[in-house]
């Protein structure tokens, strides 16, 4: 049973990358612990499938198909979220374009994809949804990230540039909009079974990690709800890092 | 002058406190190539002494200075005796002990005096007896550098039985950005270097997990430090160059820091996918 002060009740949670199974996890934790969700992917069937599981605890749900590394689209969405559910109190933007391959190989539009979809979008909905947020002197903005933007893993110039890039706007506009009343956080996924690599023919990282397994998507919620929570109004331009001990390996 | 003038060491004199093996000759050496006079203290002044006479050998002023870091009183002594004899003292580079790992054994069999308190002396308070024996002095000349020999990874990771060790690199840490914050004001600069693993000169690495070509595999430069690698960068850090730089750590470890994700030899191939 939720503890009271974890509880979401009626807020309104957009969520962002709804094909990204770590945002898919967290967004269904957000709407167990009471949030209308606003499930938000540029795949049909993604936006669709959290709007049902949302719907599955007893919320309300509006699936939303939308490209948040546009501008129009992501004002498109601000604005059905206020129609539909009168505003917008949590974002948690969980967009994520995965790449690994060699500096040498990694094409120049690759470059570009990863970057718009896991940086720009970060950018572009938080200014937007943010503002309104802003204006009401609450609210709650988590950033779906990846330990990469904190380590270096080889083959991953790209996307660990990205996750580093999202880090480092958390910390800014944390300490930004301190003051307002809307939080600022990252949520940084060590190794996940989901979302990165294909695991389904062999895994060599379990080993490796000090708690000797990957982590699953559903382990994200708690601490997604805890940062969307009236309970976490003292956390800011943080850094929970959900990775099984990995950034501590020596 | 230029910036790149200020690399020099000329007219410095720099402490080098150090067990006489290992990194501390090596390190005396280069910072007697950039200019500086050197004081090498040690337990074993034996080794020191030798380093002494390679430095009178390149034309500067050495001492070897019989010094027991863990104890206070014996630093401070060393400190006053550097002063006696050369006038002052411009930086002082606190080695540490290249072995200390701690006691091995889980922390409830952990004997506070027999364990505890000298392996928290050997790792972290000798860097606090060196830095009391010469802020003083440092503040009232208005200028100063402290450079402490840290570890890259056990300041801020964790490993089996490290648990002392891993406490102590984590308040060299905390112990050189309060004083870098504290003294920045009088010109005094505190950083850390942030060492990786080394080989300490006779045999193996100093944190020996193994046979040393094993734990090499672990080092995404798939080597050791050596001696040589470190001097130069202490060079620069003791020097007049690195005055904008305070209560750092500075990295020295083929790649230890960041690494750690994933085993050394984990080069991942995923497709461009957008969740």
């Amino acid at each position: 049973m939720i503890p009271e002060f974890f509880r979401l009740q009626d807020k309104v949670a957009v969520v962002t990358g709804a094909g990204n199974p770590l945002a898919r996890a967290a967004g269904e934790a957000l709407a167990e612990a009471g949030a209308n969700v606003v499930a938000v992917s540029h795949r049909a069937e993604a936006a669709q499938a959290l709007a049902v599981s949302a719907r599955g605890h007893g919320r309300q749900s509006l699936a939303v198909i939308a490209d948040m590394t546009r501008a129009a689209d992501v004002r498109r969405v601000a604005q059905e979220a206020t129609r539909r559910f009168g505003g917008i109190d949590i974002l948690l933007a969980g967009e994520d374009a995965v790449l690994a391959r060699p500096l040498g190989d990694t094409q120049e539009d690759e470059w570009d994809t990863v970057m718009s979809v896991n940086t720009k979008s970060v950018y572009l909905c938080s200014q937007v949804m943010g503002k309104e947020m802003v204006a009401k002197g609450k609210g709650r903005i988590m950033v779906l990230a990846n330990t990469m933007g904190i380590g270096g893993v080889p083959n991953t110039t790209a996307y660990s540039a990205s996750q580093g890039a999202i880090l480092q706007f958390v910390k800014s506009l944390g300490v930004e909009w301190a003051a307002t009343g809307v939080t600022v956080n990252a949520i940084a996924a060590g190794w996940f079974a989901e979302g990165w690599d294909d695991i389904s023919q062999g895994d060599p990282l379990p080993h490796f990690i000090p708690l000797r397994r990957r982590g699953q998507p559903e382990e994200l919620g708690p601490v997604a709800v805890f940062l969307a929570s009236d309970s976490a109004a003292y956390v800011t331009a943080s850094v929970y890092a959900v990775d099984g001990g990995q950034l501590c390996h020596g | 002058m230029s910036q790149l003038d200020k690399m020099s060491l000329e007219g410095k004199v720099v402490i080098v406190v150090c067990e006489g093996r290992g990194m501390g000759p090596e390190m005396c050496l280069h910072m007697a190539r950039a200019g500086a006079d050197i004081v090498a203290a040690a337990r074993n002044v034996a080794h020191v002494e030798a380093v002494a006479q390679n430095v009178r050998a390149l034309g500067r002023r050495a001492l070897a200075i019989r010094t027991d870091v863990t104890v206070p009183s014996q630093v401070k002594a060393m400190v006053d005796q550097t002063i006696a004899e050369f006038g002052h003292v411009d930086v002082l580079v606190s080695l540490g002990n290249a072995n200390a790992r701690g006691a091995e054994k889980p922390i409830w069999d952990n004997d506070l005096e027999k364990d505890l308190a000298p392996n928290l002396t050997w790792d972290l308070l000798n860097h606090f007896y060196c830095a009391q024996a010469v802020l003083k002095h440092m503040v009232e000349r208005h200028a100063g550098k402290i450079i402490f020999d840290g570890s890259a990874a056990w300041w801020n990771k964790g490993g089996r039985h490290l648990y002392i060790h891993c406490m102590a690199e984590g308040g060299i840490a905390g112990l050189a950005r309060a004083l870098a914050m504290e003294h920045a004001r009088d010109n005094i600069q505190i950083n850390v270097l942030g060492t990786g693993v080394f080989e300490t000169g006779e045999s193996g690495p100093r944190y020996a997990g193994g046979p040393g070509e094993y734990r090499a595999q672990f080092i995404p430069a798939k080597r050791f430090g050596k001696a040589p690698d470190e001097g130069p960068l202490a060079v620069f850090l003791a020097s007049d160059a690195s005055n904008y730089i305070t209560g750092q750590i500075l990295y020295l470890d083929g790649g230890v820091q960041p690494s750690g994700l994933a085993p050394i030899n984990y080069f991942p191939t995923v497709p461009l996918t957008r969740h």
